[in-house]
């Protein structure tokens, strides 16, 4: 996963906590609250989805024939 | 036999009493135990030392070459057994120990090691926690200092994938154990530094025994990781290796596994963290909209929406009542009036000259209307108008 998969994810998380304490709060409009539950509801599916589908990626640093370090795929058998 | 004795030179004398001590198998390979004293390292990088015990001492020398292997600081006073051969140094006229192997007497030389570098590193400060750093609450990408072929990565990998796979993981191979290993280590820390490459780091290796972690002991690695921006997670061996890489790093893991647990959240933890904020953002909801309706209603129970003419009745009520007293109030005022003009009529009346002629009086005016109130005012054949109490005669004077 990318960088700013993981960076969607916790700002997702962050606005969900927050859209919760206004829910919670109780000082915002009826209308602004079905608002913010709406999107609510969506950032909690699209959190849920990232976790879902995401597969671990990892790279191993390895020195090109130019001694230059490059990432690289690194195959791992954790698959279970 | 010749009882003349020969005569040696000095050097021919050592040489030959070396050849004697060197021709004894038992000098050849000695272990003697003692207390270190007046240890002196020179510049060439030989060591210089006595061994001494309650009634002696011995002269011992350890080459530079054999002194590298050396894990611990020998220092004064410090009991250990000198491992080599005894041997003369022919300039010196003096037999000494040709120390190979100098070992710590009573703890292994890897355990004395040990804590004479923890000692120093603590009284450095490089294990304090204020210079902690704090790991990120969930990393992007995570950096794992250790060999590709162990179990460790293995370990570390199959638990980032099962708790959350969303960081992304960058591998820096290094080899865990034997001499290069920990030049390679730090080297490879600092190069996760140079370059930014991930915001926590994970260094460590499988279980083995002292020897093998020895390179999570070395000095190198632990400046490595004190200088280290990155957080750095030391996971070395199991539960109860502990290393001194575990007491410079940021958080020290009991294995590589537990490392990859204290690395990032769970996503089971996350997924039931999700379903809570979703219940608490729907009950939450739920009382606005509940507390909306019961507005609601409240608001379609008042009169005002129940029964509108009720306003209108309402006032048109008020308004009668105003009338009414409206009305009363003025003809109180009328009646006020009324008697008011009654009583000043009755004084007019009262006060009217017509009241005095009925008495039988009569006003006298000349022919302008003016009154003639005196007998001066009159002369012969004037003309005066005598007015009774029912009507006027016309006179005149006669003188």
């Amino acid at each position: 996963m990318s960088k700013a998969k993981v960076q969607t994810f916790e700002a997702s998380m962050e606005r969900l906590e927050q859209i919760v304490h206004l829910l919670e709060d109780g000082s915002v409009s009826l209308e602004e609250a079905m608002k913010l539950f709406q999107e609510g509801t969506a950032l909690a599916a699209s959190c849920g989805k990232l976790l879902d589908q995401a597969e671990l990626e990892v790279l191993k640093l390895t020195r090109d024939s130019n001694g230059r370090i490059e990432e690289v795929p690194f195959a791992h058998e954790d698959a279970e | 036999m010749n009882n003349t004795p020969s005569v040696y030179s000095v050097t021919q004398l050592n040489t030959l009493i070396k050849a004697a001590f060197d021709r004894v198998p038992a000098l050849q390979n000695v272990c003697v135990r003692g207390e270190l004293s007046n240890y002196k390292l020179y510049p060439s990088g030989h060591h210089y030392f006595s061994l001494k015990d309650a009634d002696s001492t011995l002269k011992c020398v350890l080459f530079k070459g054999s002194a590298s292997a050396l894990r611990f600081r020998p220092e004064n006073g410090l009991s250990v057994l000198a491992v080599g051969r005894v041997s003369v140094y022919p300039r010196d006229g003096a037999y000494q120990l040709y120390c190979t192997r100098l070992i710590p007497d009573g703890a292994g030389d890897l355990q004395l090691a040990f804590e004479q570098l923890k000692q120093r590193l603590e009284a450095q400060g490089m294990f304090s926690d204020s210079h902690k750093r704090s790991l990120p609450r969930i990393p992007h990408r995570i950096g794992i200092v250790t060999s590709p072929a162990g179990a460790a990565i293995h370990d570390v990998l199959r638990i980032l994938g099962k708790r959350f796979p969303l960081s992304k993981v960058i591998l820096l191979p290094v080899r865990v154990q034997g001499e290069a290993a920990a030049g390679e280590i730090a080297r490879a820390i600092g190069y996760a530094n140079q370059t930014h490459l991930c915001d926590l780091l994970i260094v460590g290796r499988g279980g083995g025994s002292m020897e093998d972690l020895w390179a999570f002991n070395e000095q190198i690695v632990a400046q490595a990781i004190f200088d280290s921006e990155i957080p750095v997670i030391s996971a070395v061996g199991h539960e109860p290796d502990v290393t001194i890489s575990d007491y410079v790093a940021d958080l020290r893991a009991a294995t590589p596994s537990n490392a990859a647990e204290l690395a990032v959240p769970d996503q089971v933890e996350l997924y039931a963290r999700l379903r809570a904020l979703e219940k608490a953002m729907a009950a939450a909801l739920r009382r606005q909209t509940a507390l909306a309706r019961a507005r609601l209603t409240a608001l379609n129970a008042s009169p005002a929406l129940h029964d509108p003419m009720a306003l209108i009745r309402e006032r048109r009520q008020t308004l009668d009542r105003m009338l009414d007293c409206l009305c009363s109030a003025q003809s109180g005022i009328v009646t006020g009036e009324r008697h008011r003009l009654t009583h000043l009529a009755a004084s007019l009346d009262a006060m009217s000259p017509l009241k005095v002629l009925s008495r039988g009086y009569a006003t006298v005016s000349d022919a302008s209307g003016s009154l003639v109130t005196s007998a001066a005012q009159t002369q012969s054949g004037m003309l005066l108008d005598v007015t009774f109490q029912d009507g006027t005669v016309r006179t005149k004077a006669m003188d």
